[in-house]
């Protein structure tokens, strides 16, 4: 046993202090399957006393450490890339305040994100970002990765939804950033914008203040069958531009209908259909009035073949079902799935897709597509079997050119899956080495030693210049709504 | 042009027009040259704490054009310089608008003093701030370097949010370019109240009732010329039609017609801007001075006028144990910044955020 590993037993047991090779099996990766490297020891801290002594115990001996909550982030965050102590936040998971006058919460970092809405609920209250991994994912990984969710296009993302945090730097000292009234303080800088995304890379969070939204006084959810997706993604467009701001707008094609339709998520999606657009709306009973007919309407303008409205909470989660068990579906497929993640103007959405489906037939690869059309952020889904070494070869060349596609389009690599482990080679596409520079300069500020996290967001100077050395991609998806 | 007096001494001033110019000047810089201090059309000046030294003034006000706009996407570019009055027009024209309350000034004033990107009631975009609506920008450091943050789209995680940053910095760290605006269709509805002579209860009961109100006004405003009262509410409600004139009816509210944003620098009183959380408010009320014209958004947003700096004073060594933050802006140039006590981690932070970006403490 290591004299890191024998300091972390004496000082939290042998439950919460993981060092032997198969405990530490669980944490080799993330949802992004590909890069695996097993942590040197797994801490499982229940305070913020007890993470800022861990990592004092880190600088200690020049270990990294790595934060961590359930795992589900699908870009490699919290998977290591060298020697390091993975700090699981799973056991801070205390709801340590709601103020419902004034619309907040403060939590621990490991709470899970639907917990805080079902705790708050009484009280007509919800925490607004909904990550489609909501039931499992935690908090303080929301805040690390800047999650993302159906509901984005009307109520933003968890940068919008974050008021402060206590956060422990890379030597061990406290920051309190932000404000239970304001993410900024009137004369201060916006830590908490900048902290919010970082990937944990700027330290930890041990306890968040997250803004709480009041519940819509009405939900409609509609679904509408469509012969192509460029007629769903038309009708999409033209809801925008009558000036309505539904609450979600996803599209899933027919691929992805299919694989539903045939899975135990079958959500009764017409499977003749080209494409589903799944629209919400939300806010009081008056304006739904009055928007659920304009949609409809702009549903037939463009050719819908169907249209279905939810008449009860009963029939909105069965036509969600469909949605949130997509990727889980997929597993029908193949027996691997890469979940893509890249941004494009919502104009330019019909114009990718049929570039995206050309770039599948030119690698030969098995692609479906569902994303969240609001937003332009496409998850362009690739089946295959990862034991083929020449169809996962197949798969990382598609994968590229589909992130190259969007940032050509003038868009993102990632919208909400983050850079992690997964990206870093692509990040280039988007960013100059001046861009990148100034960027490592806000991370030396808040970890001038290096230890948290490293080689996450921004590439290795030296990999930088190389030719790209695109990483396997590979994931296998684990649909956590499903299990 | 610098449009208003500056209350502090400067060795001179030029105007920019082109993000390639800005580069150059900040380049061709020496060490021991005035700092610089980066305006836009200088109106909000007087709210910045003064700089300890002569600066040169470099004013953005050049930098004036929407650089794109595409309306369906609902996003446009712009650059720091285009006065905010401007950019509504052409936005209105295209059915559009930059949800956030109107400010005097550029849009690149808007941003880097951050007052209006204060968040307002959580709920949908509409109601954010303007914090929630930088997607993204290019910006110049002090030696001359360019780059860029963030993305043209609604939606990207790559990189850190260094834009995040700039919203409020007061261009102390960077200079914006160029800025990446997120939009929101025109409301189809939309309607100004005001209500006044209030005493202090139901002012405060009125005020509560609309900000958790399910569909709460987009904006609203409580205000005196003294704690004693009377008290005025005044905001806005937005959306479908039938909505606003439910609300209206609900809170028994009259149509009043909508405000150009004050001037703040026309009081002469010192000004404490700060956040307060709702509620705290009747505590923020109640340790005011007689005399202390008070004014607070919905959303924790506050400005209180004293009538003396000692005054100000002591509501500043009251308020941390409110959990008000505040600072003093709008005074004369020695007091302005001072302001409630900072956790000494952030501002460890800030600093060494201050020395990575700004090495040679060129902004000033």
């Amino acid at each position: 046993m290591s004299d890191l590993a024998r300091a972390l037993t004496a000082k939290l047991g042998p439950q919460r202090a993981l060092t032997t090779p198969e405990a530490l099996l669980a944490y080799e990766c993330d949802g992004f399957t590909i890069h695996r490297k097993r942590p040197t020891a797994v801490a499982l801290p229940e305070s913020t006393e007890e993470v800022q002594w861990l990592v004092r115990l880190c600088n200690q001996f020049r270990m990294p450490f790595i934060a961590r909550g359930a795992g589900t982030c699908l870009s490699g965050g919290p998977t290591p890339t060298g020697d390091a102590l993975c700090i699981e936040t799973a056991r801070m998971k205390k709801i340590l305040r709601v103020e419902p006058e004034d619309l907040y919460a403060v939590v621990q970092p490991g709470v899970v994100n639907v917990k805080l809405s079902e705790h708050v609920a009484g009280h007509g209250l919800h925490y607004a970002p909904d990550p489609s991994s909501q039931s499992v994912c935690t908090i303080g990984g929301n805040l690390a990765e800047n999650s993302g969710g159906p509901h984005c296009f009307k109520y933003g993302m968890t940068t919008d939804h974050v008021l402060g945090a206590v956060v422990v730097l890379s030597d061990g000292e406290i920051a309190r950033i932000g404000h239970a009234a304001g993410p900024r303080d009137p004369h201060g800088l916006d830590l908490v914008g900048l902290f919010t995304g970082s990937e944990g890379t700027f330290g930890i969070a041990t306890e968040i203040t997250v803004r709480l939204s009041r519940n819509p006084g009405s939900i409609r959810t509609l679904l509408a069958s469509f012969t192509s997706v460029d007629a769903a993604c038309a009708a999409v467009g033209d809801i925008v531009a009558h000036g309505l701001v539904p609450a979600a707008m996803e599209i899933l094609d027919q691929a992805t209908i299919r694989a539903v339709e045939a899975s135990v998520y079958r959500a009764g999606y017409p499977q003749d259909a080209g494409a589903v657009l799944l629209v919400e709306l939300d806010g009081p009973e008056e304006a739904l009035d009055e928007e659920a007919p304009e949609v409809e309407a702009l549903f037939a303008r463009h050719g819908a073949l169907r249209v279905e409205q939810a008449k009860d909470a009963a029939e909105r989660k069965r036509l969600w079902k469909g949605r949130k068990g997509a990727f889980g579906a997929m597993g029908r497929l193949k027996p691997d799935l890469y979940v893509l993640d890249g941004v494009v103007p919502r104009t330019r959405l019909v114009e990718t897709l049929r570039e995206i489906t050309a770039i599948g037939e030119r690698f030969g690869v098995t692609m479906s597509n569902v994303f969240h059309a609001g937003d332009g952020n496409l998850h362009p889904n690739i089946s295959f079997d990862g034991r083929d070494e020449d169809e996962r070869h197949r798969v990382e060349e598609a994968g590229r050119a589909i992130l190259e596609l969007c940032v050509r389009m003038g868009g993102s690599i990632t919208g909400e899956h983050g850079v992690g482990t997964e990206k870093l080679d692509h990040v280039p596409l988007m960013f100059s080495d001046d861009d990148l520079d100034v960027m490592a300069r806000a991370r030396r500020a808040f970890d001038p030693s290096g230890l948290s996290n490293p080689g996450k967001v921004l590439p290795a100077r030296s990999a930088c210049a190389e030719t790209s050395k695109w990483p396997q991609m590979v994931a296998r998806v684990l649909d956590e709504e499903a299990s | 042009m610098v449009t208003t007096d500056l209350d502090f001494p400067i060795t001179g001033s030029t105007t920019v027009a082109t993000a390639d110019e800005l580069v150059e000047l900040l380049r061709a810089r020496r060490p021991e040259d005035a700092p610089v201090r980066i305006c836009g059309t200088g109106t909000r000046q007087r709210e910045l704490p003064a700089p300890d030294r002569p600066v040169h003034i470099v004013s953005l006000r050049g930098l004036d054009r929407i650089t794109r706009l595409d309306a369906e996407d609902l996003t446009c570019s712009v650059e720091p310089g285009i006065l905010r009055v401007d950019l509504d027009r052409a936005l209105g024209q295209a059915g559009l608008r930059l949800v956030c309350p109107r400010n005097r000034g550029t849009v690149g004033g808007l941003f880097a003093l951050g007052r209006e990107s204060l968040p307002l009631a959580p709920g949908p975009l509409a109601t954010l701030g303007a914090r929630a609506l930088l997607l993204g920008m290019s910006a110049v450091l002090g030696e001359g370097v360019a780059f860029r943050s963030g993305a043209r789209v609604v939606k990207s995680v790559a990189g850190f949010d260094l834009h995040k940053l700039f919203v409020g910095s007061r261009g102390r760290l960077c200079a914006a370019t160029e800025l990446h605006l997120k939009l929101r269709p025109l409301p189809r509805a939309s309607e100004t109240f005001e209500k006044g002579n209030l005493d202090r209860a139901q002012a405060l009961a009125l005020f509560r009732a609309l900000r958790l109100d399910d569909s709460p006004p987009v904006e609203v405003e409580l205000a005196c010329v003294t704690p004693d009262g009377p008290f005025r509410i005044r905001g806005r409600f937005e959306g479908a039609s039938a909505v606003v004139r439910s609300r209206m009816a609900a809170h028994d509210l009259e149509a009043v017609e909508p405000r150009e944003p004050a001037d703040p620098a026309t009081d002469p009183r010192e000004r404490l801007f700060g956040l307060v959380p709702p509620s705290q408010l009747a505590g923020l009320l109640s340790s005011a001075p007689s005399g202390t014209s008070i004014w607070c958004d919905g959303t924790g947003g506050f400005a209180l006028r004293p009538p003396t700096a000692a005054d100000s004073d002591r509501l500043l060594e009251a308020m941390p144990g409110l959990g008000i933050s505040a600072e003093l802006d709008l005074t004369e140039p020695s007091r302005r910044g001072r302001g409630t006590p900072r956790d000494a981690g952030a501002l460890r932070i800030e600093q060494r955020l201050a020395d990575a970006l700004d090495p040679g403490h060129v902004f000033a």
